[in-house]
C-alpha cells in the first residue's frame, strides 16, 4: 500500500437544508488509482473539493501529508501538492495553452518578466511524458474538449502535483479516448502519484482502478481494494449494488432488447450540408420511429451539426428537409436551462407565447398544468417552485428532455417529429440515465424520428438501431448496434480511412 | 469538533458583514454619512433629523411634498427596473426624461386650447413617451447591432441630450428671451392632490402620483403575466437558454430599453403636465440618476419600489428642511452615498459589472 498523501477526517459540509456530505472519512494514497463512485448528488464532488480546498467543510478536516490543511484554499493545496481538474473545465478560452498553464505560476526571467522559454520546455518535458500532443500557442477555445482536458491534467502535474484528483475526466471522452487516459494515469501512478477519478462507468473502475470509493446520499459506504486475483467482474457488481443501494439489482444500462423498430416515413432528410470546416457534406435520413446514433471524437463537427438541424446555423451548402425539430442540448446549465429560475419556467421555456390566454397574457393556470403534466412526466423528484439550480444533475437533465419530448406530443399544434439529443446522459447517473434512455426509446415508439449524438458507445448501441460515426465532420461509416467498440473506435479517429478503397470512399 | 468548529462562527460573521442585504447596507451607510456630514457642520445630527422628519412626515404639507418628490421617481424607478430584468443598466432615463418633457411642454402647449383633459393628457403623454422610447432606441440599436454596451452609450445620450434640449429650447420652442415652452393648455393639466383632499393643501403633488403607483403595479404584474415581462427576466438569467430555445433574445433586449425610456419620459406627467405646466430647461434633472437608486434599493417588488421612491423623495425634501443650518446638498452628497452601498451589497450588480458574455 502506498504512502497517504491525503486524508478527510469526518468532513461534513451542507448548503442550507441541503447536506451534500453527511459524513466521510477517506484516505488517499500514493501509486494508486482510487475510483469514486455513486449516483449524482451523493456528495462524490464535495468530498474531493474540500480535498481540494476548494469547498471549506462545516465539520471535521482535511489532512495532506501530514498536517491538516491550514488555511483552507486552493492555493494551499496545490502547494502541498493536491491538484484537482474540474468537470466544467477552468481555462481561460482566450489565452494559449501555454498561457493557461502558467497562470499563477509564471516563471520569472531576471527582469521580472515571464520567462517563457523556461515555461514551454517544462510543460513539454510534462506532456510527452504523458504522451499527450496538443497545440500549445493556439487558443484553448480551439482546443477540443479532449485536450482541454487533457490540458487540466498537465497543468496539475506542471505544479508538481503528487494527488491528482479528477471529476468525471471521461465523461466528454470517446472511449478510445477514455483508455489513452487511463493510461496515462496509471503510468503516473506507477510514478508514485495518487490519482482519484470521479466516475459513473463501471467499465472504467472494472479495467482500472485500485481502490474503490462508494458515496451514498452525502454518506461514504465503503472503501475497498479491488483484488485482481480474484473475479473483478464479481467485486465490481458489489460496488454497484453499494452505489444503488437496495433500489436497483442488477446493471440497468444494458436492458433494452432490440426489437426491429416500426420504422415509417422520413422525417428528416439532410443532404450534402457543409459548414465552414466543421461540417463536410454531411447525408443523413431520419424515419419516424427508429433512433439513430452519432458517435464521434468530440469537437468533430457535433456541435455545428445540431446548430443545423435546431434551425440555428444556415448551412454553406446543402439543405435540411423535414420536420420541426426538438433539441436536447449537450451542455444542460447554460443552454438548456435558467438555473436560477424555477421548475415552472424551465419547463415551459421558449413556450410562453403559446400559453396566453384571451386579453394576451399568460394563462398562468395553463403554465402551471403544463408545467405539472411535465414534471410528473419528467420523473425528477421535485416541485414546481424549486430553482433548476437547486437539482442535481440527473434531475436537471431529465427536466431538459421532458421539455423537449413535450413538443413531440401529437397534440400540439406545432408537433415536433424530430428530437435531437446531445449527449443526453453525460454526468448523469445510472438509475438517472436508464430512465432518460427509456424515455428516448418510447418518444421512438410514438412515431418521432430520434438522433442521438454521443460519446458512450454502450449508451448508442442500447439505444440505437444504426450508428454513423462522426470524423472532420465527416459521416465516414455507418454500423448496426452490434459493431465492437475497436472498429468504431478507428473510424472515430478517422484511421480507417485509407484503408478503404477509393470507390467505397467516393 | 470544537477545533473545526471555532472558524464557522467568524466565518459566518464576516460573510453577513461582507454581504448583508442591500437595503439594509444602503440604508445604514445613508445615517452614518448623515450623521458625520452634519456633525461636520456643526450641528447636531439628532436635531437635524427631527427637522428632517417634521419638514416632510411631520406635516400634511411637508408629506404632500414628499409625494410629489417621489412621484416622477417612481415613473424612472420602474423604468431603470425593467431595463434591470434583462440586464440591461439604462443610466439614459435622465436624457430620456429630458426629451420627454421637452416633447410634452411642446406637444401640450400646441394643442386647441379648448381641448379636454381626456384627450389632451392621453395625446401629450404619447408624444412625451415616445420621445423617451426614440431617445432609448438609439443605445438600444447600438447594442443589438455593434454590441456597444448600455452603460457608455446611455451615459453619453444624457449629454447629447442636454445639449439637444437647450438647442431647441434656443432655436424657438422656448418663448422669447426665457428657456422655457408656452403653458400647456388646461386640459393637459393634471389635477393637484389638493382639489381632491384638502389635507393636501399647498402641496405640488398631483394625480400622476396615482398614475405612478399604478405604473409600477401593472409593470411589475407584466414581469409574470405577460409573455414579453416573463421572458426578459429569463433572458436577464440565462440568455443562451432562452436562445437556443428560440426566444428572440436580441430583440427582447432592444425591447427592454424601448419600453424603459417610454417609462422615463412618463414621469413627464409629474413634472410637465403635474406641477409647472410647461417645460423649463433643467425641470426634472436627477430624477433619471435617483430612478436607478430607486430601482436598485426597491428590487423585487413593487411594495418595495415605491416605498424606495418615498424614501428618495423624502430625502430630498428633507434637503429643503434643514437648509437653513446645513447645506441642503448634503441630502445629495446622501443620496450618492445610498446608491454606492446598494451598488456594493448587491451580488446582482457586482456580477453584473465584473463582465457579462
Amino acid at each position: 500500500m502506498g504512502e497517504e498523501l491525503a486524508r478527510a477526517t469526518v468532513v461534513a459540509k451542507a448548503y442550507g437544508d441541503c447536506v451534500a456530505v453527511r459524513t466521510a472519512t477517506c484516505i488517499f494514497r500514493a501509486g494508486e488509482i482510487q475510483a469514486v463512485c455513486g449516483e449524482n448528488g451523493a456528495g462524490k464532488s464535495t468530498l474531493l473539493k474540500m480535498v481540494a480546498g476548494m469547498i471549506v467543510p462545516d465539520a471535521g478536516e482535511v489532512v495532506v501529508r501530514g498536517t491538516k490543511l491550514l488555511p483552507h484554499t486552493p492555493r494551499e493545496a496545490i502547494a502541498r501538492g493536491v491538484a484537482m481538474v474540474l468537470q466544467h473545465f477552468a481555462l481561460v478560452p482566450v489565452f494559449t495553452a501555454l498561457e493557461n498553464v502558467v497562470l499563477g505560476a509564471e516563471p520569472r526571467t531576471g527582469f521580472g518578466t515571464v520567462d517563457w522559454a523556461t515555461a514551454r520546455a517544462r510543460l513539454e518535458r510534462v506532456t510527452a511524458r504523458l504522451g499527450m500532443h496538443f497545440p500549445l500557442d493556439v487558443p484553448v477555445s480551439e482546443l477540443g474538449v479532449g485536450d482541454r482536458q487533457r490540458l487540466e491534467i498537465a497543468r496539475a502535474l506542471y505544479r508538481d502535483a503528487q494527488l491528482v484528483i479528477l471529476d468525471e475526466p471521461t465523461a466528454v471522452l470517446t472511449k478510445v479516448e477514455a483508455n489513452a487516459l487511463y493510461a496515462a494515469l496509471r503510468a503516473l501512478a506507477d510514478e508514485g502519484k495518487g490519482i482519484v477519478v470521479v466516475t459513473h462507468k463501471m467499465d472504467e473502475v472494472r479495467a482500472h482502478a485500485d481502490v474503490v470509493t462508494v458515496m451514498r446520499r452525502g454518506e461514504l459506504v465503503f472503501t475497498r481494494t479491488l483484488d485482481r486475483s480474484a473475479d473483478v467482474a464479481a467485486q465490481v457488481d458489489e460496488v454497484t449494488a453499494g452505489i444503488m443501494g437496495a433500489v436497483h439489482g442488477g446493471r440497468g444500462a444494458r436492458a433494452a432488447s432490440h426489437e426491429a423498430p416500426a420504422v415509417g416515413e422520413t422525417v428528416l432528410e439532410v443532404r450534402g450540408v457543409s459548414l465552414g470546416r466543421a461540417l463536410d457534406g454531411i447525408d443523413l435520413e431520419l424515419r419516424a420511429g427508429e433512433i439513430v446514433g452519432i458517435a464521434g471524437v468530440e469537437g468533430n463537427g457535433q456541435h455545428e451539426l445540431v446548430g443545423v438541424l435546431a434551425g440555428e446555423l444556415a448551412p454553406d451548402r446543402g439543405a435540411v428537409k423535414g420536420a420541426r425539430t426538438s433539441v436536447v442540448r449537450e451542455d444542460r446549465q447554460h443552454d438548456g436551462l435558467v438555473l436560477d429560475a424555477d421548475l415552472r419556467d424551465n419547463l415551459v421555456l421558449g413556450e410562453l407565447g403559446d400559453l396566453r390566454g384571451k386579453l394576451g397574457t399568460l394563462d398562468l393556470g395553463a403554465i402551471e398544468g403544463e408545467a405539472e403534466k411535465r414534471l410528473a412526466a419528467s420523473g425528477a423528484n421535485a416541485d414546481l417552485d424549486r430553482t433548476a439550480r437547486s437539482l442535481s444533475g440527473g434531475n436537471q437533465q431529465k427536466i431538459v428532455v421532458a421539455r423537449a419530448l413535450a413538443r413531440l406530443e401529437s397534440t400540439r399544434a406545432r408537433r415536433a417529429r424530430v428530437l435531437v439529443a446531445s449527449q443526453p446522459t453525460r454526468g448523469v447517473d445510472l438509475a438517472a440515465a436508464a430512465d432518460i434512455h427509456e424515455r428516448l426509446r418510447e418518444a421512438a415508439r410514438e412515431g418521432a424520428g430520434v438522433l442521438v449524438l454521443s460519446a458512450d458507445l454502450d449508451e448508442l448501441r442500447s439505444l440505437a438501431s444504426r450508428i454513423l460515426v462522426i470524423a472532420r465532420g465527416r459521416l465516414v461509416a455507418a454500423f448496426g448496434p452490434d459493431v465492437s467498440d475497436e472498429e468504431i473506435g478507428r473510424h472515430m479517429l478517422g484511421l480507417s480511412a485509407e484503408e478503404r478503397s477509393p470507390t467505397e470512399a467516393a | 469538533m470544537n477545533v473545526a468548529k471555532a472558524p464557522s462562527i467568524p466565518a459566518f460573521v464576516g460573510r453577513a458583514l461582507a454581504s448583508p442585504p442591500p437595503a439594509v447596507a444602503g440604508l445604514a451607510a445613508g445615517w452614518l454619512a448623515f450623521c458625520l456630514l452634519v456633525w461636520g457642520y456643526g450641528a447636531s445630527p439628532r436635531a437635524m433629523a427631527v427637522l428632517v422628519f417634521e419638514g416632510t412626515w411631520g406635516t400634511t404639507y411637508g408629506a404632500g411634498q414628499v409625494l410629489f418628490k417621489a412621484t416622477p421617481l417612481l415613473f424612472t424607478g420602474i423604468a431603470v427596473d425593467l431595463a434591470l430584468r434583462g440586464g440591461l443598466f439604462n443610466i439614459g432615463a435622465e436624457g430620456q426624461l429630458a426629451v420627454a418633457s421637452l416633447v410634452a411642454g411642446v406637444v401640450g402647449s400646441r394643442l386647441p386650447a379648448g381641448t379636454p383633459g381626456i384627450v389632451a393628457v392621453p395625446i401629450t403623454l404619447a408624444f412625451a413617451m415616445s420621445a423617451g422610447a426614440l431617445w432609448a432606441l438609439v443605445p438600444a440599436l447600438m447594442r443589438s447591432r455593434f454590441g456597444a454596451h448600455e452603460v457608455i452609450s446611455t451615459i453619453m445620450m444624457n449629454r447629447i441630450a442636454d445639449g439637444v434640449v437647450g438647442l431647441a429650447l434656443g432655436a424657438g420652442l422656448a418663448l422669447t428671451g426665457t428657456v422655457r415652452t408656452a403653458d400647456v393648455v388646461a386640459g393637459a393639466h393634471l389635477t393637484p392632490l389638493e382639489a381632491i383632499h384638502s389635507g393636501f393643501r399647498g402641496s405640488a403633488a398631483s394625480v400622476a402620483l396615482v398614475l405612478g403607483v399604478l405604473t409600477v403595479v401593472v409593470v411589475f404584474a407584466s414581469y409574470r403575466r405577460t409573455r414579453f415581462g416573463r421572458e426578459l427576466g429569463l433572458v436577464g438569467l440565462n440568455a443562451r437558454a432562452m436562445a437556443a430555445e428560440g426566444v428572440p433574445v436580441a430583440s427582447r433586449l432592444t425591447q427592454a430599453l424601448v419600453v424603459s425610456g417610454a417609462l422615463a419620459g412618463a414621469a413627464s406627467l409629474g413634472t410637465v403636465l403635474g406641477y409647472k405646466g410647461y417645460f423649463e430647461e433643467g425641470l426634472g434633472a436627477g430624477a433619471g440618476f435617483t430612478g436607478l437608486a430607486v430601482a436598485l434599493l426597491g428590487r423585487g417588488s413593487a411594495i418595495g419600489l415605491v416605498l424606495a421612491a418615498l424614501l428618495f423623495g423624502t430625502l430630498q425634501q428633507g434637503g429643503l428642511a434643514v437648509n437653513a443650518h446645513v447645506p441642503k446638498e448634503l441630502m445629495d452628497v446622501l443620496q450618492g452615498v445610498v446608491i454606492c452601498a446598494l451598488a456594493l451589497a448587491d451580488a446582482r450588480i457586482r456580477a453584473h459589472l465584473r463582465g457579462r458574455a
